[in-house]
């Protein structure tokens, strides 16, 4: 089962406009074959379809060739999401393949925390798909082993002192497990809750550092209140997102046989328009 | 440019566009044969959804486009009873609409171009409303077309097919745009507009409401002055402690809007030798301005077209015409095309 599921979904198109960046990525199982970032302007749906030629061309692999979509959902721009989104739907449908939406957030932390620590994607190769892999449900909480390990916080800006954001936990070699869902949350909240689940943690049992990657420049301040429990095990490390990170965790989707229904797949916006939330608040 | 190459040149073989529109509150694909025949046209509107905003809100048309576009495309092609690889290309709407709204339908049609090695064609919006005519009976040149909806308000003049030449448009809000403005002043829920067209006609009087001529010679509109004057003629009767009488203003501000549209329009047929006025645009419906129309076309002699309703209002249909012309000059969109929420229809007019 697992085999023909492997096989069936071999060649993988990953893409993310969430952000700053466009990110693309074609993976043959859990490796990357070639990938784009376009970090010139944000203008990503001008170039989205470019870069995927591009990265096909690169990578040597038709389009008839692949076995599964893969994009990021968000959160982040609007606009960017339903950008990345509608293009994956769309190529899905009408190449009656497999979609799998990701979080923009896990690929964002992802890689920030594994050039962090100097992973290449390569070392997470083995790990995509790997059906021993515990789930990724949001919100799991973790069964946390017994050696520490590191959390990952990834921050998208999303103005008036609010960020994108989640809580993985992680290993070397290992894709991150959730820990919390992404969500829209003040940064000072945020940072005050997170204060308050390290120090509800036994030290022995505190991770072993905490990553705040991302778009880390206008919340570097807020995360530093963490220094006083984390002292040099606090890392802020700014990162853009890349394809190849996205592409790692569609890939390890499509591998475990996991993906969307095509038709009903949306962006992960994690929160009302404005003008839904005011007519919800009656205004 | 350099796409373009990559497909052959059109031949005399048939044409099966598939069209997507998506510029701002109507969610619709459609499948067109050689720029008349409608093999499917699905329409997917949000009314509802805009009616407890009083108005479309951009950010949730564009919502609206993502939950729905595969589905619609799917069924557009189902009942289209072509299959995918026989399409002759893709076309969407670029411009004008809400940017936000534009780019769904954009990446969607640019994603099932590239995914079935079919050109894209990048066409206007105003052109699918003029083009809508089409898709009922042939079109004789040199024409006249006045397009009237909730966003615009033109008088198109067209020497050849696939020609546009702005001559006149409104220089504050669209036509619709002041219908459901008066239609809010006068107590009703969004859209309006056919709230006024109904209580204007059971009205046994209007009241006088200035019309807007602008410059002797000028094709422009203009109806902000109008709508103010209608605000005032409420303001005023309140004042007094009077019920202000609503038939009366709504069938004032109607004939003060339809006397303007017909005279110019009259006279834009008569100064350029149009052998044809065609009206076109979501305000079509206004059975109070079909009506003057059509009898003052009829004094005049002039031949009126005025497609079916389901081709006036917001749909992909009328995108499958217009895009059927660049099919024909074989100017096709690099995947690189942008949304482009001002796209001017002069500039889109077909190459020699």
């Amino acid at each position: 089962m697992s085999e023909e599921v492997s096989k069936s979904t071999k060649y993988t198109l990953a893409f993310d406009s969430s952000t700053a960046s466009l990110a693309v990525a074609v993976m043959n199982g859990g490796d990357l074959l070639a990938e784009r970032n376009i970090t010139a302007e944000r203008n990503h749906s001008v170039h989205l379809i470019t870069a995927i030629e591009e990265a096909l061309g690169e990578a040597g692999v038709r389009k008839s060739e692949l076995s599964g979509i893969a994009a990021g959902v968000g959160p982040g721009s609007y606009t960017g999401i339903r950008i990345a989104v509608t293009t994956a739907k769309t190529l899905a449908w009408s190449m009656a393949l497999p979609v799998a939406g990701i979080s923009s957030l896990a690929a964002l932390g992802l890689g920030g925390w594994a050039e962090g620590t100097d992973q290449p994607p390569a070392a997470f190769a083995a790990a995509a798909g790997s059906p021993a892999r515990q789930g990724t449900a949001a919100g799991e909480q973790a069964a946390v082993g017994s050696a520490p390990a590191e959390w990952i916080i990834p921050l998208v800006d999303a103005r008036r002192g609010q960020v994108y954001t989640a809580l993985f936990e992680a290993a070397p070699g290992k894709l991150p497990r959730r820990l919390e869902p992404d969500g829209i949350r003040l940064m000072e909240r945020w940072t005050a809750a997170l204060a308050g689940r390290l120090e509800a943690l036994a030290p022995e049992a505190r991770p072993s550092a905490v990553w705040f990657t991302g778009e880390t420049e206008l919340h570097a301040e807020a995360a530093e209140v963490l220094r006083p429990l984390l002292g040099g095990r606090l890392q802020i490390r700014p990162h853009l997102l890349q394809g190849a990170w996205a592409g790692l965790l569609g890939a390890d989707r499509l591998l475990r046989g996991e993906s969307d229904e095509v038709h009903s797949l949306v962006p992960n916006y994690t929160q009302l328009s404005e003008a839904e939330a005011n007519l919800a608040r009656g205004k | 440019m350099e796409l373009m190459s990559i497909y052959d040149k059109p031949t005399d073989q048939d044409a099966y566009i598939l069209a997507v529109e998506t510029s701002c509150d109507e969610t619709s694909v459609a499948v067109v044969k050689n720029g008349r025949e409608v093999l499917s046209n699905l329409i997917f509107s949000q009314i509802e959804t805009h009616k407890a905003f009083g108005g479309v809100v951009p950010e949730v048309a564009s919502r609206k486009h993502v939950e729905s576009i595969t589905q619609m495309l799917e069924e557009a092609v189902v009942q289209s009873g072509i299959a995918p690889a026989q399409l002759s290309a893709v076309a969407v709407t670029q411009g004008p609409g809400l940017v936000g709204a534009l780019l769904v339908g954009i990446m969607a049609a640019k994603s099932l171009a590239f995914a079935l090695d079919k050109p894209l064609i990048g066409t206007h919006h105003i052109a699918g409303h003029i083009y809508a005519n089409r898709l009922v009976q042939e079109i004789e040149y040199p024409c006249m077309a006045l397009v009237v909806s909730g966003g615009h308000t033109e008088l198109v003049l067209m020497e050849k097919e696939g020609h546009f030449r702005l001559i006149g448009r409104t220089r504050d809000d669209a036509v619709g745009e002041a219908y459901d403005k008066v239609a809010r002043a006068l107590g009703f829920p969004y859209p309006g507009g056919p709230y006024v067209d109904r209580l204007a006609h059971e009205a046994e009087q209007a009241t006088l409401l200035p019309r807007s001529w602008l410059e002797p010679d000028s094709y422009d509109f203009s109806f902000s002055g109008l709508k103010s004057a209608v605000l005032n003629v409420l303001n005023q009767s309140r004042m007094r402690g009077e019920e202000p009488d609503l038939a009366a203003i709504a069938r004032g501000f109607q004939e003060s809007v339809i006397e303007v549209l017909v005279e110019k329009a009259v006279r834009a047929v008569r100064e350029t030798g149009a052998k044809e006025l065609l009206l076109c645009g979501g305000v079509a419906a206004n059975r109070g301005l079909r009506e003057a129309l059509a009898q003052r076309c009829d004094q005049e002699e002039i031949v009126l077209r005025i497609p079916p309703l389901k081709y006036c209002t917001d749909n992909a249909a009328m995108i499958g015409a217009a895009a059927y012309l660049k099919w024909k000059s074989g100017e096709f969109a690099p995947q690189t095309m942008k949304a482009e929420p001002g796209l001017s229809l002069e500039a889109w007019s077909v190459e020699d």
